[in-house]
């Protein structure tokens, strides 16, 4: 009897399981459809800022964070930008007070970098004068836990641009970007090394690092090598 | 009579120390070292790119090696290059949003790995995988894209 009632248990759970597996299998990638899906809505709304940036770009700025917000881990690509000065050894190093203000500092930088972020990537998409732009499909998925998509601007110049996105699914197990290379610059790295300089510069005081920090700097590096295939 | 065996005797023992430097040489060079007995955790890796890794390359923190690669193979499904690395465990276990990058020392020398220590809360231990990793630069791809460029200006 007791059997009986696993089997039918066992059953059940079986019959929630097959048609996701089956469905993952046949289709493509969740991180793929996310950033193909992602591409789409962007596309949709620079030509729809046509209209209305004029009067209001605070708008277009807005309408971007939106959709970036919903697909992009912000806080750990921030803490990853901040590299070992947010990493569990200098956590551990500190205080109960330090750890707290080092909280404080972490979520000040993820906001920060996050603004930031989101304003430079605005601004390079209203040059971006409405050519194609494609979302290759992965060659089969890199592990459970992370996933590259490339994506191809075709521009002005005779070869696109390649865009790669890394993908990692975040605590709720949803897929979130968490870093992004341009023309093969790791732009996550060139961030965590501009943070690093600058906290040298300001003798490791992280509060003065995050009040002068701009994401310009690094755009500015990409750019140039962008300028450079030109 | 005598003489002749000594200087026999030192021109033997000469040679056999000849033999002991040059395998030191070969040694040193080859950055094979004896120091296995240094305990190390496996990490893994995938690059778009690893041009000319070779197993035994250093893995580096700020320019001090902190383990070596121990193979580098293919991934049968993405054809991306799989990279195993030993690193010592007095090193300690790095942050999971560290970056793996593929430098060269000097403009053409060997490859290494150089890691970039990130700012996670988790940790990468034994089998971990570095899933952010930046390729190697190709000197000939980087001379083209100049060459095309400068062809495009003018």
């Amino acid at each position: 009897m007791r059997k009986q009632w696993y089997s039918v248990v066992l059953y059940f759970i079986l019959a929630a399981c097959v048609p996701s597996v089956s469905g993952a299998a046949q289709g493509d990638s969740e991180p793929y459809l996310i950033v193909k899906d992602t591409t789409a809505q962007i596309l949709a709304e620079i030509k729809a800022a046509e209209s209305y940036f004029d009067e209001d770009p605070d708008r277009f700025y807005r309408n971007i964070d939106t959709i970036l917000s919903k697909v992009t881990d912000f806080y750990s690509f921030s803490r990853s930008v901040m590299g070992f000065y947010a990493s569990k050894r200098s956590m551990d190093a500190l205080d109960a007070a330090g750890k707290k203000k080092l909280e404080q500092q972490i979520n000040r930088f993820v906001d920060k970098f996050h603004a930031g972020l989101v304003q430079t990537y605005a601004q390079g998409l209203l040059n971006f004068s409405g050519q194609r732009i494609e979302v290759l499909r992965p060659r089969g998925a890199d592990s459970s836990k992370s996933e590259v998509i490339t994506q191809q601007i075709y521009g002005d110049a005779a070869q696109p641009y390649v865009v790669q996105f890394k993908l990692r699914r975040d605590r709720d197990g949803a897929w979130k970007v968490r870093n992004v290379t341009i023309e093969s610059i790791n732009l996550g790295k060139i961030f965590r090394e501009q943070f690093a300089s600058e906290a040298r510069k300001y003798d490791g005081d992280l509060d003065q690092v995050i009040d002068n920090w701009s994401s310009q700097t690094a755009a500015r590096e990409v750019e140039g090598v962008r300028d450079g295939q030109e | 009579m005598v003489t002749t065996r000594t200087v026999e005797v030192s021109v033997g023992l000469f040679m056999v120390a000849a033999a002991l430097a040059l395998t030191a040489l070969a040694f040193r060079v080859s950055g094979l070292s004896l120091d296995g007995a240094r305990p190390t955790y496996r990490l893994h890796a995938k690059f778009d790119n690893v041009a000319d890794l070779h197993p035994r390359a250093k893995v580096s923190i700020s320019g001090v090696v902190v383990g070596r690669v121990a193979s580098v193979g293919l991934d049968p499904i993405s054809f991306r290059a799989t990279v195993d690395m030993d690193i010592y465990k007095d090193v300690g276990y790095f942050p999971e949003d560290s970056i793996a990058v593929i430098q060269t020392t000097g403009l053409l020398g060997d490859k290494f790995i150089s890691i970039s220590l990130g700012g996670a809360e988790e940790e990468l231990h034994n089998g971990g995988e570095i899933d952010d990793t930046q390729s190697a630069l190709v000197l000939e791809d980087l001379i083209g894209k100049v060459v095309s460029s400068l062809g495009s200006k003018n």
